[in-house]
C-alpha cells in the first residue's frame, strides 16, 4: 500500500530542485559520471578542510550585483554559490541588498561559481547563466557581478481597417546552436494580442529575431451593408506582414531594450468548397487541407468526411490534402488548386511515396555479407530526415531498423543524419543513388531511390583528458574528417577532463576539443576550418584504441 | 475554441442558403447600431439573426453601413433573436438583460424596422501590482470577483482571472458593468529557493531572508476580505486598481498524526476561502518531516480551510477552519469529519437527465452554494468542506423540465423547497422532479398597447421558501413572454420595468404592486394565455 500524497510531495521537490538546478545554469550530469568523479578525485576540499579544522566552514565571499549595461546596482538578486568540485558540499544563496551588495558566509576552501539571477535579467533560453569561478580563501577579493537585461518586442496588430485584432497568438523565432548547426526554433515566450491587439514578447536576450503571427480560428466579414457578404480569415504571417520565413524582416533586439514592432496583416477571402474524396484505401481520418507558402504552410483547416463527402471553407491557393487509414497508414495529395466557391471539388488521395531503407552488416570475423534488418534493436540506430533549409517547425522523418521506409516523406532537400550505432558498429557508408548522404544532402522527388546503409563491426575508440578549468560545464571533443563542402564529423563529450568515444570509423581523423556543449556552430566548415591548424591528428586501425591528450580551444560566442 | 468551431460550421450552413435565394417570406428587420452610453452610430458592427426555435444557428449576418444601418429582408414570420459585436463591444443580443433578451417579431401589423440596436461597451479593469520596493511582482494571479443579484438575489461569484507580466501589469478587458471585488495572490520570484532551504543546514539568518510570503490583498490594498472596497463599474468605463504587495515572514503549519493510520494514507490542502469560494493560494509547499508529519510551509497569515482526506479501503474528509495567526502545529486526528449530504432524484416515467445534471444547494443570505452531479441513478453526493448553517434552497439542474415537484429529507428540516440544515448531523434528500409541468404565454401590455423589454416575475406561494420555482422572462418586441417549466399551485405574474439589477425574489420590494395583483391557479400540464399590466 503506497501513500499517495507523499509520493506527489517528493516528485514535486524534485521539480523544484530540478528547476533550481535549470536556474542555476547547471548541466545535468547523470549519476553515473558523479560516482566515477568521486572515485577518481579524492576531493581536494575534504583534504584541505581536513588538514585545518574538521568543519572549517567559516569563510566568506563578498561582492556586487549590477546591471551591464547601465553599471546600476541589482537589488533582490538572488546570488548563488556552487562548489567547484562534486564532493558532497551543496550550494548556498542569498539576495543582494539595496546597493547590489551581497555576502555568502559558511564558505569551504576551494574554488566556487558564483552567478546572480533575477527575473529580467540573464538568458534562461539557452540556459547559459554567467559564473564566476573563485578560489575561496581567507581573504578573497570582492566579486563582481554583471547582469545583462534581457530585451523585449511589443506592438499592435491591427487588420486592414486599422481595428485591433484581439486574441491572436505570436512568437517569436530565436536562434539557436545544436548539434554544431545554428538553427532558427520557437523561442519559448510568446503572448496573445489583448482586446486593443497589443502583445508583448518578453525574456529576450540581445539578439536577432523573427515574429511570428499563427494562424486564427476568428472569420471576418468583407463588406459593410450588404446582407452575408464573403467571410475572410487570417493565415499565418511572418513580420511585416509577408508568408515566406525567407521574406521576413528581422528585429534586432539590444540588451534591456524594448523593441516597438506595430503591423497589419490582412485577411483573406474563404471560399465555399465542396466535393468527394476518392481513396483505393480506406480513409478513417478528418482530411487536412494544407496551404503551400514557399518552404512551409501558411493555412491548415480540416475538414470532416461523410459518406465520401467533405464541405470546407478555404483561402484560395494550392493546396495538399491529407488522411490516413484505420492503421494509420498515410494517404495524400497535392496541388488541389482553390481560386473561387466549388461544389464540385475531388480529392484523389493516395498512399504516401516513402523511401525504401537497405541496411547491410559487414562483419570483419565474417566475410560474408548478411541482411542485419532480420535483427532490428541490436544495431542500436535510427535515421532523420530534416530538411536541410527552411522556416523552423517542418517536418522531420524517422526510421529505424525494422520498418522498410521513411514515410510520406514530402519533396524536398533533406539532410540525413544518423544516431548510433552502438558498440563496435559504424557506418561504413550512407549513400542513395550515386549520393554520398554523409557529406551531401538528399533531394527528395517524386520517385525516390533507396538510401542503402552499410555497417561495419571494427569500430576503433578514442579516449583521453582535457584539461578544463570547470568540473561542471562539460567540453566537446570533436573527430573530423575534412570533406569539402561538409566535414565528416563524429562528436562525443568530455566530464571532468576525460572522454571516451567508441565506434570509431577507422581512418585519420583531427582532434579539437571546446569548452561548453553549444557554443559552436561547427557543423558549418567557414567556423570550423580555421581552428583545424591547431587540431591533433590521429590515424585509427580497425578495433584500434587511441589515447590523446587534448588542450581546450575557446569557443568564440 | 469548442463554441467558436461550431459557429464556423452554422455561419456556413446558414449562408448556403441565402446563396440559394431561397427566401422565405416577405418581412424584414432593419434599423442601426449605436453606442449605449455616447449614442454614437456605430460602422462596421457585425449583426446576424438567429430563428428562435432554432438557436443553433445563424441565419444572417452583415457589417453594418457607415451610418450605423442594418437590413435583413426576406423573413418569414416569427420570433429572432438580433445579435450584435463589434471590437470594444462584446457580444449582445437585443435589449440584452444577462440571459435574457427581447427577440424582434416580424409579422403583418408589427414594427421590425428602424430598430435601435444600442450596443453596451465593454468596461475593463488594469493596474500593476508592485512590492513594497515598487518593484513589479510579475506572475500575480488577479482575480475578479462580481457581486449581481440575478439569481434573485445578491450573489459574489469568480468572474476572471488574469496574471500580471514581467512588468507587474495585468489587464482585465470585456467586462459588463456593476459591482465587482479583486484581490491577489502571488508568492516572491524567488519563492522555490526558500523551499529548497527547507531541509538544509543553512544558517537561520539567511534562510529568513527567502522565506517570506505575499498575504493575500484585496482592493483597496487590505489583507482582510471584510475591509475589500467594491469597485462600481460603468458601462465602457476603464477602472484602474494598482496592487503593492507587502512581504511579510511565511508561517508553517506542521500537521501531525498525518499516517497515524498506515493503511489509511491521508493527504491534506490548504485553500483560503474568498466570497464563497476556495482559492488555492501560489507559494505554498510541502514538505514531509518524517513519515507521520508533514510541514505546510509558505503559508501567509489569514483563514483557511484544511482538508484531509484519506484513501484506501475507506475514504474519509476531515475538515476545518484555521486560523493562521503564527507557526502552529495542528494534529490530523482532531479535525471533525466534513459534513454528508447525499440523495436521489427520481421521476415518474422515468428520469431523462441532460448531460451534466446537477443538483444546487444556495444560502443566498450567506453566499454559500453547493453543487453536485447527478449519476445515470440520479443518486448524488456533494463533498463540502463545510456547511454553514441556514437555510438552502434546492435546484436541479438538467435542461428544461427539472422542475422539483416534492421535496423530503433527513437530517434537515423541508419547507417548501427549501431545507434548514442546523446539525452536523448526514443528510439524506429525496428528489422528486415534476412530470406535470405548465407553460403561461402572455403579453404585457400598458395602456393596452404591447409593451417590450420588461422583466415578467413569475410569484411561487411562500416565496421565500420557494426560491427554485421563481419564473422570469423579458417580452419580446410585440410584449409577448413565455414562462416554461412551471410547476402546479398558485402564483402571482409581475411586470416590472427597471427591475433587472434589483434582488427580485426579496418580496419586500414589491409588497404593494403584490397585493394589488391577482392569483392565478396553475393545473398540470396545461398551457396557459394572460395578459400583464406593466405599471
Amino acid at each position: 500500500m503506497h501513500d499517495v500524497k507523499p509520493q506527489m510531495a517528493r516528485s514535486a521537490t524534485i521539480c523544484s530542485l530540478r528547476f533550481l538546478v535549470c536556474l542555476m545554469g547547471l548541466q545535468l550530469t547523470a549519476a553515473g559520471t558523479r560516482q566515477y568523479a568521486q572515485a577518481q578525485e579524492p576531493a581536494q576540499v575534504s583534504d584541505s578542510s581536513a588538514n585545518s579544522k574538521p568543519a572549517d566552514n567559516t569563510l566568506s565571499v563578498t561582492g556586487a550585483v549590477v546591471n551591464s549595461l547601465t553599471g546600476e546596482p541589482v537589488r533582490g538578486a538572488v546570488v548563488s554559490i556552487l562548489p567547484g568540485q562534486i564532493n558532497g558540499q551543496t550550494g548556498s544563496w542569498t539576495l543582494s541588498d539595496n546597493s547590489g551588495r551581497f555576502q555568502i558566509d559558511g564558505l569551504a576552501e576551494g574554488r566556487a561559481f558564483i552567478s546572480a539571477m533575477k527575473p529580467g535579467f540573464g538568458d534562461s533560453f539557452r540556459g547559459q547563466l554567467e559564473r564566476i569561478s573563485v578560489q575561496i580563501t581567507r581573504n578573497v577579493a570582492p566579486v563582481l557581478l554583471k547582469m545583462d537585461p534581457t530585451g523585449a518586442i511589443f506592438g499592435r496588430l491591427t487588420g486592414s481597417d486599422e481595428q485591433p485584432l484581439e486574441g491572436f497568438s505570436l512568437h517569436v523565432i530565436a536562434k539557436q546552436r545544436m548539434g554544431g548547426k545554428q538553427q532558427w526554433v520557437p523561442f519559448p515566450s510568446q503572448a496573445t494580442t489583448d482586446d486593443d491587439g497589443h502583445f508583448r514578447i518578453t525574456g529576450l536576450p540581445a539578439d536577432t529575431y523573427y515574429l511570428q503571427v499563427a494562424q486564427n480560428q476568428a472569420t471576418t466579414l468583407s463588406r459593410r451593408g450588404v446582407p452575408n457578404p464573403r467571410e475572410q480569415s487570417y493565415a499565418e504571417v511572418f513580420y511585416p506582414g509577408v508568408a515566406e520565413f525567407s521574406s521576413a524582416t528581422p528585429i534586432e533586439v539590444t540588451g534591456g531594450r524594448e523593441v516597438e514592432a506595430n503591423f497589419s496583416i490582412a485577411a483573406g477571402p474563404l471560399y465555399e468548397v465542396s466535393g468527394i474524396v476518392s481513396t483505393q484505401e480506406n480513409l478513417n481520418s478528418p482530411i487536412v487541407f494544407s496551404r503551400k507558402a514557399g518552404d512551409a504552410y501558411d493555412f491548415a483547416q480540416s475538414a470532416m468526411t461523410q459518406d465520401g463527402r467533405f464541405q470546407i471553407k478555404l483561402p484560395a491557393g494550392s493546396f495538399s490534402v491529407a488522411g490516413s487509414t484505420a492503421t494509420g497508414i498515410e494517404l495524400t495529395a497535392s496541388g488541389v488548386v482553390v481560386s473561387s466557391d466549388n461544389p464540385n471539388l475531388n480529392v484523389a488521395l493516395n498512399l504516401a511515396s516513402g523511401i525504401r531503407v537497405e541496411l547491410q552488416t559487414q562483419s570483419s570475423s565474417e566475410s560474408a555479407q548478411r541482411n542485419a534488418s532480420k535483427q532490428p534493436g541490436s544495431i542500436g540506430m535510427n535515421l532523420q530526415l530534416a530538411p536541410a533549409a527552411g522556416p523552423p517547425g517542418a517536418a522531420v522523418y524517422w526510421w529505424a531498423p525494422g520498418t522498410d521506409v521513411f514515410q510520406g516523406v514530402a519533396p524536398g532537400v533533406y539532410t540525413v543524419q544518423a544516431n548510433g550505432p552502438v558498440g563496435t558498429w559504424y557506418i561504413k557508408s550512407l549513400r542513395s543513388g550515386g549520393v554520398d548522404l554523409l557529406s551531401e544532402d538528399l533531394t527528395e522527388g517524386a520517385q525516390p531511390q533507396p538510401i542503402e546503409v552499410i555497417l561495419r563491426d571494427d569500430a576503433a575508440s578514442v579516449r583521453g583528458t582535457v584539461p578544463s578549468a570547470d568540473d561542471m560545464m562539460p567540453a566537446i571533443v570533436l573527430l573530423i574528417q575534412p570533406r569539402g563542402a561538409r566535414n565528416l564529423i563524429k562528436v562525443g563529450g568530455a566530464f571532468q577532463g576525460k572522454f571516451e568515444i567508441d565506434g570509431v570509423a577507422p581512418g585519420d581523423y583531427l582532434l579539437l576539443a571546446f569548452d561548453g556543449m553549444d557554443r559552436l556552430e561547427y557543423e558549418n566548415p567557414e567556423v570550423l576550418n580555421p581552428y583545424l591548424s591547431k587540431a591533433e591528428h590521429i590515424s585509427l586501425q580497425p578495433h584500434g584504441i587511441a589515447n590523446v591528450n587534448l588542450s581546450l580551444s575557446p569557443a568564440g560566442r | 475554441m469548442f463554441r467558436r468551431t461550431i459557429l464556423f460550421f452554422l455561419v456556413l450552413a446558414g449562408a448556403c442558403q441565402l446563396s440559394a435565394q431561397n427566401l422565405p417570406g416577405k418581412y424584414r428587420i432593419g434599423g442601426k447600431t449605436v453606442n449605449a452610453v455616447t449614442g454614437q452610430v456605430l460602422a462596421g458592427a457585425e449583426v446576424s439573426i438567429i430563428k428562435a426555435e432554432q438557436l443553433d444557428s445563424i441565419l444572417q449576418k452583415m457589417l453594418t453601413n457607415d451610418d450605423g444601418s442594418f437590413s435583413f429582408v426576406g423573413l418569414a414570420p416569427g420570433k429572432y433573436l438580433l445579435i450584435g459585436r463589434r471590437n470594444g463591444f462584446s457580444q449582445q443580443s437585443y435589449e440584452q438583460h444577462g440571459i435574457f433578451s427581447s427577440a424582434v417579431v416580424v409579422g403583418p401589423g408589427l414594427v421590425s424596422e428602424n430598430l435601435v440596436f444600442r450596443l453596451r461597451p465593454d468596461g475593463r479593469i488594469v493596474g500593476r501590482v508592485v512590492d513594497e520596493n515598487q518593484e513589479p511582482v510579475p506572475g500575480a494571479m488577479v482575480y475578479l470577483f462580481r457581486s449581481d443579484p440575478s439569481g434573485g438575489f445578491k450573489q459574489v461569484f469568480q468572474r476572471a482571472q488574469v496574471s500580471t507580466d514581467d512588468r507587474g501589469y495585468y489587464r482585465l478587458p470585456h467586462i459588463e458593468s456593476g459591482r465587482y471585488y479583486m484581490l491577489v495572490s502571488a508568492q516572491p520570484w524567488f519563492s522555490p529557493f526558500a523551499r529548497a532551504d527547507a531541509n538544509s543546514n543553512r544558517s537561520t539568518g539567511d534562510k529568513a531572508a527567502f522565506d517570506v510570503v505575499f498575504p493575500v490583498t484585496f482592493y483597496p490594498g487590505v489583507t482582510d476580505a471584510g475591509s475589500a472596497s467594491p469597485i462600481v463599474l460603468d458601462e465602457g468605463q476603464e477602472f484602474t486598481a494598482d496592487f503593492t504587495l507587502n512581504a511579510i515572514p511565511a508561517l508553517h503549519l506542521r500537521l501531525n498524526h498525518l499516517n497515524s493510520t498506515p493503511e489509511q494514507p491521508r493527504n491534506s490542502s490548504l485553500a483560503a476561502r474568498v466570497f464563497g469560494t476556495q482559492i488555492y493560494l501560489m507559494g505554498q509547499g510541502e514538505t514531509q518531516v518524517d513519515e507521520n508529519t508533514r510541514e505546510i510551509a509558505g503559508v501567509a497569515p489569514g483563514k483557511y480551510v484544511l482538508n484531509i482526506e484519506s484513501y484506501g479501503a475507506v475514504s474519509e474528509k476531515r475538515s476545518t477552519v484555521l486560523n493562521a495567526t503564527a507557526d502552529m502545529d495542528f494534529d490530523a486526528d482532531a479535525a471533525p469529519p466534513a459534513p454528508s449530504i447525499r440523495g436521489i432524484v427520481q421521476k415518474d416515467g422515468g428520469l431523462n437527465l441532460a448531460p451534466q445534471a446537477f443538483v444546487l444547494l444556495w444560502n443566498p443570505r450567506r453566499n454559500e452554494a453547493l453543487q453536485a452531479p447527478i449519476d445515470d441513478k440520479g443518486q448524488f453526493e456533494f463533498a463540502p468542506d463545510l456547511l454553514t448553517p441556514g437555510d438552502y434552497s434546492v435546484f436541479v439542474a438538467s435542461g428544461m423540465n427539472s422542475t422539483i415537484g416534492t421535496l423530503a429529507a433527513t437530517g434537515a428540516q423541508v419547507e417548501g423547497q427549501t431545507i434548514r440544515v442546523s446539525t452536523s448531523k448526514p443528510i439524506e434528500l429525496r428528489i422528486e422532479l415534476s412530470a406535470g409541468l405548465s407553460t403561461i404565454n402572455g403579453i404585457a401590455r400598458r395602456n393596452n398597447e404591447p409593451f417590450a423589454g420588461v422583466m415578467i416575475l413569475l410569484v411561487p406561494q411562500s416565496p421565500e421558501k420557494n426560491l427554485p420555482l421563481f419564473r422570469r422572462d423579458q417580452s419580446d418586441s410585440d410584449g409577448t413572454f413565455t414562462l416554461h417549466d412551471v410547476l402546479p399551485g398558485r402564483y402571482k405574474i409581475l411586470a416590472i420595468e427597471d427591475g433587472w439589477d434589483v434582488e427580485w425574489a426579496d418580496m419586500s420590494l414589491f409588497k404593494t404592486r403584490l397585493d394589488r395583483v391577482p392569483s392565478i391557479e396553475v393545473a398540470p400540464n396545461k398551457t396557459y394565455q394572460t395578459t400583464v399590466n406593466v405599471e
